[in-house]
């Protein structure tokens, strides 16, 4: 399973150039004005899956919704390679109609058109979902309604997928098995990931490519190609011995790096 | 993939409707029994017995009186109740969507939630004279308040997270009014339109007797009233709670459950 990005992706356009000069939130309730990210300017290659990783309150998310053009109070620029590109977004609950059931759910985000053409009976399969097609998102499990969004996030078949920590608040094994069904749909549908976690292992799990934000007010700390990582478990095993820095401070996370690997 | 399945068939039992409708007829036949001994023992022309109650209706619907009254004050319930969850569902929403109409209209919501019927409807005749339309406004207006009330709780509690969706998916603004904005108000509207029709069959009945109509059962009870005929006031009282649970249970309780089936 080669999942590298081939060198005549790389030489393509990028699917999203990032360009955010800076994000700040307004003072509220005595707590000044705070920066959350900085000249964060990032060149996503089409059909990459790019983990975007860091300690939790770094900004991981703001990025995320900015891409997502759910955030516009922000200076700075986003542009997708593809005129009109097609988003996606799974976040970090499910975000379901409740009262729709779960075929509603999916179909409901497809443009009219396509509604015939997309096959949902076979994507629900796919997905483990099979049977459950009629029930309400409330009477299922957390993990089944994560399942869910994911098929959601497919069916429109996205040129950008945005995933913001979908797998939180799982028992390990119930989001090993949501990791391992994202890669499937990924590699049947190529599309270009932007996937935010703090969980080191799920990034290096993931990723292509993983992006760390962190400083005080968080900007790219360090970014590079995790070929090596995916296919070899060693990396991933020491991986998971890093403790997260939760001060944001990319220093240490080098220096507890460079302990764990005896560099 | 079967648990989702068992889950998808999941319904609650048939016969609990029938346990319930069990309990209520017992309990009814309870009070008509307790209503038959008082009467006999009082023996008042004040406190007629159930069963010479019941003839009065069978009279009464047999002239066709009973049919006629119930059709007029229906008719200005169903009126008054469409205009105040019209007027105060827009004044909810506009007050939970927009907080500096919520602000400023807030102390006027307290003011007409506590004003008495009684005043509103005095002063509904003095202004603008006995006509159809009074007894309907002065109605809505009682009624309105409280609709607002809970239109604007439902208003408040829109959920941005189901927004957010809407919007990376690009449903358009139909498709989120429709699928995402308008679900989630439905129960609030049920309930207030539940909680709306109670009040306003007995605000109208109230509005037929001082207003001088001369339909409706309001008017009926009126003028049983005038001449202390009991029987007349309990035969046209209870003829209308008939007809308002008929109403409750057709129409806005299996709306209400429509509303909330996807409900766990």
């Amino acid at each position: 399973m080669n999942v590298h990005t081939s060198p005549a992706d790389i030489a393509a356009a990028p699917a999203v150039r990032i360009a955010v000069a800076a994000k700040t939130w307004p003072p509220v309730a005595g707590r000044p004005a705070h920066t959350v990210l900085r000249a964060v300017n990032l060149e996503i290659a089409p059909r990459s899956f790019v983990v975007v990783s860091g300690p939790s309150g770094c900004g991981k998310s703001t990025l995320l919704n900015i891409v997502a053009g759910l955030d516009r109070d922000y200076t700075g620029s986003i542009a997708f390679g593809a005129a009109d590109a097609r988003l996606a977004f799974i976040f970090q609950s499910p975000r379901l109609l409740p009262w729709k059931t779960v075929q509603e759910n999916i179909e409901i985000v497809l443009p009219d058109g396509d509604r015939r053409r997309a096959n949902i009976p076979e994507l629900l399969s796919r997905v483990g979902l099979s049977g459950a097609q009629s029930a309400f998102p409330e009477r299922l499990s957390l993990g089944m309604q994560r399942r869910v969004a994911i098929a959601r996030g497919f069916v429109v078949e996205p040129d950008i997928l945005l995933m913001d920590e979908p797998f939180v608040s799982l028992d390990d094994p119930t989001a090993d098995a949501l990791r391992t069904l994202v890669l499937e749909l990924w590699h049947r549908h190529p599309t270009t990931v932007m996937f935010v976690t703090h969980d080191r292992r799920e990034a290096v799990r993931l990723a292509t490519r993983i992006i760390r934000l962190g400083g005080p007010d968080a900007t790219v700390v360090e970014t590079g190609d995790n070929a090596g990582g995916r296919q070899s478990s060693v990396v991933a095993d020491h991986d998971v011995t890093l403790s997260l820095d939760e001060r944001c401070s990319a220093e240490r996370l080098r220096a507890e790096q460079a302990r764990v690997f005896g560099a | 993939m079967s648990r989702a399945a068992d889950l998808a068939n999941d319904r609650r039992p048939a016969n609990q409707g029938l346990q319930r409708l069990g309990w209520a007829l017992a309990s009814l036949a309870t009070l008509v029994l307790i209503w038959a001994v008082a009467s006999a023992v009082a023996q008042s022309r004040h406190l007629p017995g159930p069963g010479q109650v019941f003839g009065l209706v069978v009279y009464e619907a047999q002239t066709g009186a009973l049919w006629i009254s119930l059709a007029a004050t229906l008719l200005r319930v169903a009126a008054a109740f469409t205009a105040a969850m019209l007027i105060g569902s827009a004044i909810g929403l506009a007050m939970g969507r927009n907080p500096a109409a919520d602000k400023f209209f807030d102390a006027w919501l307290i003011l007409f939630l506590n004003l008495p019927a009684l005043v509103i409807i005095a002063l509904s005749y003095v202004w603008l004279g006995p006509y159809e339309t009074t007894a309907i406004l002065a109605v809505a207006i009682n009624k309105i308040p409280n609709v607002a009330v809970q239109m604007r709780e439902g208003a408040r509690n829109l959920s941005r997270d189901l927004d957010e969706m809407a919007a990376v998916y690009k449903l358009g603004w139909i498709k989120t009014l429709q699928h995402v904005t308008l679900p989630q108000l439905a129960p609030f509207f049920a309930a207030s339109a539940r909680s709306g029709l109670a009040l306003v069959w007995k605000i109208v009945l109230v509005v037929e007797a001082l207003g001088g109509h001369a339909t409706g059962v309001g008017h009926k009870i009126y003028v049983a009233f005038q001449s202390f005929d009991v029987g007349m006031i309990l035969a046209y009282a209870l003829a209308f709670i008939v007809v308002i649970q008929i109403v409750e249970h057709t129409l806005l309780q299996p709306l209400q459950a429509r509303l909330n089936r996807w409900k766990r």
